[in-house]
């Protein structure tokens, strides 16, 4: 049995392909979206139970993605965890204003990090972000 | 005595209105080697007299009964008119006549009758002071032309900060005229939020002579008559004139080039951006591959993909360097200073190092702190700071240990990084931070450009904190760093 579907928002194949295997190796579910726009509208058709948004798509951007997640009544809970390639803290400040659960730059340390984040997350802990 | 201006002969105007007196005025002046143009008897005579021959000086007789116009009422219109020096001689030394002299400004006053010597002094103090005010005069002129010409705004303050002379550039800058800005406080120029900076600073400038405004440029907003903002750059100087302070500003509308520096930055991002997707990309392909993601390996598949792993996280860190660098040069850091966990920044930026340093066969010892220590920190920059250095340690240490002490001293919060490795040689301890030439004498051996503690201890500087080197006796390196701690 799954441990939980995980929605991908982006838009370089080799992230997507990255995460989806850590994820699936950890027995998650994986669905993929490449741009914004049909990243929300996964959002809202399969309420999964955690999102992987990257901050720059085409179409709408990860900020405005997140906007929509947290003001939908069947959205609004789901924890998201925004990448930023940037790494900048005013845009990881406004994704965290915005409403995300975490935030993960994407640089050289190991895409394996990520599993106990999500791992808490689905499972409804808390993490400080401070 | 010797003339004090050499020149030619200087030339003369008497007027009195006692022939006699002209007359032995002009041997006595001949013999002392002045030319005499002319000898007027009364008021309207000098005048036309000095009109026609517009001579170096003029002595006049202050009283002339039946003249029209007297001495003073003579020398004022001379003034007015053409302003040649008068010497006024006089055979009375009343107060009224002195007062009323006065009011004309005279170059001088000598009373009949006088010795030789007494006007000839006369003379020459009068002429010398008229030659040093035409030089004074010509260098205001040229001052004042620098001045009106300026493209920048330039502004005289006194020492309570009231604006006692603004130039043209000001009135096109900020839209208020002469007038209007006169008496003003600075700071009506500049934005309401940098007020309180602009103010402490100079009184820290008034009471300890000391100042960041002095020497270097300061940016500001600041605000129009018509409330309009614009980015501005100033510098400042004082200067005492008989024991008071005044301040010159000078001031420069600086929107042209933020723009530019803005779509600098964006260039920079992107570039980033462009640059690091696909090497962080390459990394999480060649780290699942290694984690047994993709299925089982060889030991040589994973030995290649470990080469591919070192080179690609080189790659990642020369951009990263090399990004910094530019930030750092062109000023356009973005800084994001707000209370922070050290505990969790220090292992924000171990996590990247621990598993090279494990599979290196080094111990890595992490001391943090017993409870939480807030520190005031952009987050990144320091983690970026603490990655380099940490990075470092893992490069010049072959055995042993890398330790990591975090601590709080009574405004700080550090962080030691201590390692084993070879130590700093001592002659090279002084310009460790220093900015090298990227690749003076080749690539680095150790891969990396060697700006690395450059980069660190500039990061360090911005978040006010700082960076240090221990002196160790024992072999190994120790860095400390410091960063003020939050509430």
């Amino acid at each position: 049995m799954a441990k939980g579907t995980v929605l991908i928002v982006e838009d370089e194949t080799v992230f997507r392909l990255i995460y989806r295997g850590v994820l699936e190796n950890e027995g998650f579910q994986v669905i993929e979206a490449e741009d914004g726009k049909k990243g929300w509208e996964l959002a809202k058709s399969k309420t999964p139970d955690l999102i992987l948004l990257d901050l720059i798509l085409p179409g709408l951007t990860g900020y405005e993605v997140l906007e929509k997640i947290r003001h939908h009544e069947e959205t609004k809970k789901i924890p998201v965890v925004v990448f930023s390639v940037l790494g900048e803290s005013k845009d990881i400040d406004k994704a965290i204003d915005l409403g995300a659960n975490y935030y993960r730059t994407k640089g050289i340390d190991s895409p394996t990090n990520i599993v106990g984040i999500i791992e808490d997350l689905i499972d409804g802990k808390k993490l400080d972000l401070e | 005595m010797q003339t004090l201006i050499p020149n030619e002969k200087h030339r003369i105007l008497i007027v009195d209105d006692e022939v006699i007196i002209t007359t032995q005025l002009q041997d006595f002046l001949k013999s002392m080697d002045y030319q005499v143009v002319g000898m007027a008897n009364n008021g309207n005579e000098a005048v036309k007299m000095a009109r026609e021959h517009k001579p170096d000086i003029i002595l006049m007789d202050v009283v002339m009964p039946g003249s029209d116009l007297d001495g003073i009422t003579a020398a004022g219109m001379i003034r007015e008119e053409l302003d040649i020096p008068v010497v006024f001689l006089t055979a009375y030394g009343g107060e009224k006549i002195l007062e009323r002299a006065k009011g004309v400004e005279p170059y001088g006053f000598v009373i009949k009758p006088f010795q030789g010597d007494e006007l000839k002094a006369a003379i020459e103090v009068a002429l010398y002071r008229k030659h040093a005010e035409s030089q004074l005069k010509a260098s205001e002129e040229q001052y004042r032309s620098v001045v009106d010409t300026a493209t920048e705004a330039i502004i005289t303050i006194d020492i309570h900060m009231k604006i006692i002379f603004w130039n043209r550039a000001a009135v096109v800058m900020y839209g208020y005229s002469q007038d209007e800005a006169a008496g003003k406080h600075f700071t009506f120029l500049i934005s309401e939020r940098f007020h309180r900076t602009i103010i402490n600073e100079m009184d820290r400038m008034v009471l300890t002579e000391e100042s960041d405004f002095v020497g270097k440029t300061t940016e500001t907003i600041a605000i129009r008559k018509d409330g309009s903002e614009f980015p501005m750059e100033f510098s400042l100087a004082s200067w005492i004139i008989r024991d008071e302070i005044f301040f010159t500003i000078i001031a420069r509308n600086i929107t042209e080039r933020k723009k530019i520096e803005s779509m600098k930055s964006d260039f920079v991002s992107l570039v980033s951006h462009q640059l690091k997707t696909p090497v962080a990309g390459m990394l999480g392909c060649i780290d699942n591959m290694l984690k047994g993601l993709t299925g089982q390996l060889s030991s040589q598949q994973i030995e290649y993909l470990r080469v591919m792993q070192d080179i690609s996280k080189r790659n990642y860190r020369i951009i990263s360097d090399l990004l910094n660098i530019s930030r750092i040069e062109r000023g356009v850091i973005s800084l994001n200073i707000k209370p922070a966990n050290l505990d969790e920044i220090v292992e924000l930026a171990v996590r990247e190092h621990k598993e090279n340093i494990e599979s290196k066969g080094l111990k890595l010892n992490i001391m943090k702190a017993n409870g939480h220590i807030s520190v005031m920190a952009d987050q990144d920059k320091m983690v970026e700071a603490l990655n380099n250095v940490i990075h470092n340690a893992f490069k010049f240490t072959d055995k042993g240990s890398i330790s990591i002490v975090v601590k709080k001293t009574r405004e700080y919060g550090t962080v030691e990084v201590h390692d084993t490795g070879r130590g700093i040689p001592a002659q090279q301890r002084a310009s460790i931070f220093q900015r090298k030439q990227i690749f003076d004498g080749g690539p680095s051996t150790h891969g990396g450009c060697g700006l690395g503690l450059y980069i660190a201890h500039q990061f360090m500087q911005l978040q006010k904190g700082n960076i240090l080197v221990k002196l160790n006796t024992d072999k190994g390196t120790t860095f400390i760093f410091e960063i003020p701690l939050g509430n």
